[in-house]
């Protein structure tokens, strides 16, 4: 009895082991076996497919298959571009592949081999090392995959590798944030920062900050950068950090957080530290935790990101190209100011709309 | 005759002091640099700042001591954490269950995962870190499941109520955390259970042939261990007012670290509350001082790397000399 | 005098803070010589030892190897110097061959990688060498724990070895197995090595050893020539004391039978075992190491699982599958191995006294300190343990003090019936005669005392009636009166013919 339990025990471990180790790849539809066969088909005939595909080019979507990849599927923020991106391969008719990279750039390359094997025809590409996804690129050219790099965007030296860029653009993000600090701070403010250095796109949000503020306040030396602190776009650790700067500095004005995620963590801080009211939380994104905050009066502000609208126009740009049409090749997404005074013009359960 | 060197004496503040002099004065040390580099650092806002950004770590690290001293360990703690903190926010936030519900829920699934554990490593005879580590896989990965990536709100008065409330400034998580400490302290120092969990910690077959239930004891502190896991979880999404599905990650870093520090022999046997109480604090002072001192986090790695090492080699040198 | 000896240390003072343990001791080896050191434990022997062995440095007084001062710096340089140490504890790495082991640290090479063959090969040439029975593609951990010993002093000597220093060396090894060892030794001999033997079995000192030096208190206070030397006079000499009897034996009342056994069987170590034991009687389990009588034993105790067969106590049936369960019913088993199986030795005196009886003085939440210290109390005093406080390590202790410390442990549940396993294994002198008191003491009180031992001159001395082992089954069992070792060794070595 006990021997026989142990073997259940350990063959449900194995089981588990490999599934957290190995992604599983989350089909989009509800019949994975059928898609699996649909799968295997395709990929014995991936190469007639594609030329028979382009031959048919102003045909609908109909028949391509998209890929797509982004850093990871457990962060809401992808899965609300994944949300764009389906609803346009519905649209059109297209079939979508897509795996879970789990933040991990070697992941996400074999994977991305894996779908070209299974016979993609476009990529909607989110590289989560940009300097490091010139492979990448180079194998999807040599299979003549159309390459959508979206949010993310590769090294300039790599442009000529992708067909088409989306992105957000991380300065004006920034900017709406400083803009709303100076108009609403005539006489200046101490700003803490919480930050997440190692992203690139947040260190150009911060310069995109600091430059809303200068370009807009009529003296821009009464805003102060009192301290940066490393909350690591986490609600915990950022609760933790800037719990401890508040400590250090009472004369706190302005907390200005590199994304709404860990804006929820000083909001919590603040009002462990009484001072709920006193201090302005900025966020970033414009996520429904972002809305929630903003309407709930905790955070004053939080420039938008459209993950949504980037993930459709991402797979409506693949397919016009895939259809012999002409695009923009780098278009950079407007993003708007979500704040007390406009809150009621949104879904505060969605993250963006398509409009 | 010189080895008159105990290792575990319950009471007396002069014993507990002689035992631990190694890490009270580096703690010492540690707060005098810090105190004179940042004056609000003695502060009293400061000192309960502290003592609430460590008390969730305390807790968990009450549950890595009774791992680490029956020689094992347990590395499924911060995903367990995790585990409980979403299932609670789901269940109050999206179930709408009551707070009384909400609550059993948390302390039920971590003592779940904890009785997995301990099943697996007593009586299937699993080694610790790969069942653990399984259980921090399949943890996470339903963490994940559940929350489908998405940041849970709650907006449940009654139960953020659980995480934000405080007395005279001293926030309940620090009294959940003195409390687990004291249960710790006694169940280590005065029941017949801590008592086996030192013997079977420093000898397995020695315990067994005095008649200790070897494996019932080798797998209860792993429910106990989930218990604390549990509530650290309900503590922090009540804290929050969220739980996200990187709710815990690398708690068990942490914990170890003030295990180890605080003098406890990954061997096992050896190691006390007291001096894990001393570990957690070692900690907490070097988060704490470097934020308030604005360092950059990444070089916090950096010293708490230092210091588990330091502590270590202090431990195997004192060890060495009173050997011979 | 006059001419230059093999090895000399000369004048050896060596002192811990203010604890002197070596006051000026002289010892010299010649070639080929056998040099026996016999003294109690803390007499200062394994510090001398150490001092030649590098791991240790004298506070004065120097070492002479062929009339050369050398300085000992380290074990490394003892070791260059042809000085190779045997320690009592085995240090084989147990999923290695043989070969490995040997060579461990030397490993020989061929065009830069390790030549397994010719290791082997070189291995075995010692082996046979010294005619043992051991093939070096052995893995260690195949091997008993007496041929794991031998395998230790093969590595040691399969170097060019000048003197070998040999630590309680028959400490887990068979009355055969010591001969094979005394085997080796004579040869060791006639190459010339000088040998020191440390032991505490004084009939083996008197049967290979050429001279006796004797330590007490880190003085020497004897050296004598083995042929000149008389029991009783090196015992005085060791001890300082007259033992008015070594061991302890008075007549008791034999009462019913306590434990019975019938046809017990184990899958690997013994099959249909069937004996008794009675009430105020020492039954003695004489044997060779691996006849099967430990594991007999913990099968009986519960640590074990049997495969078959029927235990008794009081003339009624019992099941016993964990130790608990016969600890219950007052049966309790003193190991062999104090260090790794009767002890917690990160733990104190007072945490390894109470363990069997916790309950005692932990009632739900709280201790009962004062019961506690009562019983370390009562214990210590009772059984001489030497301890300065009940917060000493049991690590730190004697051989002889762990093994009371042990017995308390067990007496303090009042057992009915105690099966010691090895009960005087490296414990010096006088210490055993206290434990052969203890033992007769239990006895008298009516405790059934089952002893397994391969000391054939302790059971002799001690037992009311003995059962004899060999590969796994009982063989002979033997009255007091009809108690001679021959007797005991021929029924030990009666192997089965059927097959």
């Amino acid at each position: 009895m006990k021997k026989l339990l142990s073997v259940v025990l350990a063959g449900a471990m194995v089981l588990s082991m490999t599934a957290c180790s190995s992604s599983e790849p989350a089909e989009t539809e509800a019949e994975t076996e059928a898609a699996a066969e649909t799968e295997a088909v395709e990929e014995s005939v991936a190469e007639d497919v594609t030329e028979a595909v382009e031959e048919d080019a102003e045909a609908a979507g109909g028949d391509y298959t998209i890929g797509f990849s982004p850093y990871t599927l457990t962060n809401e923020y992808f899965t609300a571009v994944l949300d764009g991106v389906q609803q346009a391969c519905d649209e059109l008719g297209c079939e979508l592949l897509y795996f879970d990279p789990q933040n991990d750039p070697t992941q996400q390359a074999s994977q991305i081999d894996d779908m070209i094997a299974s016979g993609i025809d476009a990529l909607i590409y989110i590289p989560y090392d940009s300097a490091g996804a010139h492979t990448v690129l180079q194998t999807c050219q040599d299979a003549g995959v159309k390459v959508i790099n979206i949010d993310n965007v590769v090294t300039e030296d790599d442009y000529e590798l992708v067909d088409g860029i989306i992105a957000s653009d991380n300065t004006q993000l920034g900017y709406l944030s400083g803009q709303w600090v100076a108009e609403n701070h005539p006489d200046g403010a101490n700003i803490l920062i919480a930050h997440l250095q190692t992203a690139e796109s947040c260190v150009i949000n911060v310069a995109g900050f600091w430059q809303g503020i200068e370009e807009n306040a009529e003296n821009p030396d009464a805003f102060v950068e009192v301290q940066v602190v490393e909350g690591g776009g986490d609600t915990n650790v950022t609760f933790n950090v800037v719990s401890d700067a508040l400590q250090a500095h009472d004369d706190i004005d302005v907390i200005y957080c590199i994304n709404d995620t860990s804006a929820l963590g000083a909001v919590q801080a603040v009002e462990e530290a009484g001072k709920t009211g006193e201090i302005d939380i900025l966020g970033k994104d414009g996520a429904p935790i972002g809305k929630h905050a903003i309407n709930d009066g905790t955070m004053v502000q939080s420039s938008a990101q459209r993950p949504t609208y980037m993930g459709y126009q991402g797979v409506q740009k693949a397919v016009t190209l895939l259809n012999g049409g002409e695009i923009d090749f780098n278009e950079a997404i407007e993003s708007y100011s979500i704040t007390a005074d406009n809150i009621a013009d949104y879904d505060l359960d969605a993250w963006d709309t398509l409009e | 005759m010189e080895n008159t060197k105990t290792v575990r004496v319950p009471g007396k503040a002069g014993a507990y002091f002689k035992r631990n002099i190694g890490i009270i004065v580096g703690l010492i040390i540690l707060v005098a640099i810090v105190a004179i580099s940042e004056p609000k650092f003695l502060t009293p806002s400061n000192i309960l700042n502290l003592l609430r950004s460590n008390a969730v770590n305390a807790i968990i690290c009450c549950g890595m001591l009774l791992a680490i001293l029956m020689g094992e360990i347990d590395i499924s703690v911060g995903s367990t954490v995790g585990l409980s903190g979403v299932i609670g926010a789901f269940l109050i936030a999206n179930m709408g269950a009551p707070v009384w519900v909400t609550v059993i829920a948390c302390l039920a699934v971590g003592a779940a995962v904890g009785a997995v554990n301990g099943v697996a490593i007593s009586y299937l005879k699993v080694p610790a870190f790969v069942a653990t580590l399984a259980t921090q896989c399949i943890g996470r990965g339903l963490t994940e499941i559940i929350s489908g990536g998405v940041t849970i709100r709650i907006r449940n008065d009654a139960y953020t109520a659980l995480g934000n409330t405080s007395f005279n400034g001293v926030s309940i998580i620090v009294v959940y955390a003195a409390l687990v400490l004291i249960f710790t302290w006694v169940l280590l120092n005065k029941t017949r259970f801590g008592y086996y969990i030192y013997a079977l910690g420093g000898n397995k077959t020695a315990a067994e042939y005095s008649g200790v239930n070897v494996k019932k004891y080798n797998m209860l502190p792993y429910v106990l261990i989930g218990i604390f896991c549990g509530l650290g979880g309900l503590i922090w999404s009540a804290r929050l007012g969220s739980a996200a599905a990187t709710l815990g990650e690398g708690f068990e870093m942490d914990a170890i670290a003030a295990v180890v520090i605080g003098g406890t022999s990954m061997s096992g046997g050896v190691g006390t509350v007291g001096g894990t109480f001393i570990g957690i604090l070692i900690i907490g002072v070097i988060t704490n001082g470097l934020n308030l001192m604005g360092i950059n986090s990444f070089w916090q790695n950096v010293f708490k790397g230092i210091i588990i090492l330091v502590a270590v080699i202090i431990d195997v040198l004192r060890k060495g000399r009173s050997k011979q | 005098m006059g001419e230059t000896k093999l090895l000399e240390m000369s004048n050896i003072t060596k002192a811990f803070a203010s604890n002197v343990v070596l006051n000026g001791v002289n010892l010299s080896v010649g070639e080929g010589e056998v040099v026996a050191i016999l003294g109690e434990n803390g007499a200062g022997k394994s510090t001398l030892i150490k001092i030649l062995g590098g791991i240790y440095k004298a506070d004065s007084g120097e070492i002479r190897i062929d009339g050369e001062v050398k300085n000992i710096s380290s074990s490394a340089v003892a070791g260059a110097n042809g000085i190779r140490i045997i320690h009592q504890e085995i240090i084989l790495v147990p999923e290695r061959t043989i070969a490995a082991n040997v060579f461990l640290g030397r490993e020989l090479r061929t065009g830069g990688l390790v030549d397994e063959r010719k290791m082997e090969r070189e291995t075995q040439k010692v082996i046979d060498d010294l005619h043992l029975n051991l093939r070096a593609d052995q893995l260690v951990s195949e091997l008993s724990i007496g041929m794991q010993q031998l395998v230790e002093i093969v590595k040691a000597i399969s170097a060019d070895a000048r003197i070998v220093v040999m630590d309680e060396p028959t400490s887990s090894l068979s009355e055969s197995e010591v001969q094979t060892l005394f085997g080796i030794i004579r040869l060791l001999q006639e190459k010339k090595v000088g040998i020191i033997y440390i032991s505490h079995r004084l009939e083996e000192l008197f049967a290979i050893t050429d001279r006796i030096v004797v330590l007490r208190d880190g003085k020497m206070v004897g050296d004598v020539k083995t042929k000149e030397a008389d029991r009783d006079e090196l015992i005085h000499l060791m001890v300082g004391r007259e033992l008015s009897s070594y061991y302890t034996r008075n007549k008791h009342e034999i009462r019913g039978v306590s434990l019975e056994v019938k046809h017990l069987k184990h899958e690997k170590y013994f099959s249909d075992v069937s004996f008794y034991a009675r009430y105020g009687e020492i039954v003695g389990f004489a044997g060779l190491v691996g006849a099967g009588r430990t594991e007999l034993m913990k099968t009986i105790f519960g640590a074990f699982p049997k495969a078959g067969g029927e235990v008794f106590l009081d003339g009624e049936k019992i099941s016993i599958r964990h130790p608990q369960d016969a600890i219950d019913r007052g049966i309790v088993y003193v190991s062999e191995d104090r260090r790794s199986e009767g002890l917690i030795l990160k733990n104190d005196v007072q945490f390894n006294m109470g363990l069997v009886c916790l309950s005692d003085f932990i009632k739900g939440v709280g201790v009962n300190q004062t019961a506690w210290d009562k019983m370390v109390e009562e214990y210590r005093q009772k059984f001489h343990i030497k301890i300065t406080s009940p917060q000493q390590l049991t690590g730190n202790l004697s051989g002889g003090n762990q093994q009371k410390v042990v017995l308390s442990k067990w007496l303090a549940k009042n057992p009915k019936v105690i099966i010691l396993d090895e009960p005087t294994r490296g414990i010096d002198v006088g210490a055993k005669a206290e434990i052969y008191a203890i033992i007769d003491d239990l006895a008298s009180k009516g405790v059934s005392i089952i002893m397994i031992s391969s000391e054939l001159p302790e059971i002799i001395n001690m037992c009311n009636r003995c059962y004899v082992m060999c590969e796994g089954k009982i063989t002979g069992e033997l009255n007091e009166e009809e108690f001679t070792q021959e007797a005991m060794m021929t029924y030990a070595t009666r192997r089965e013919e059927e097959k």
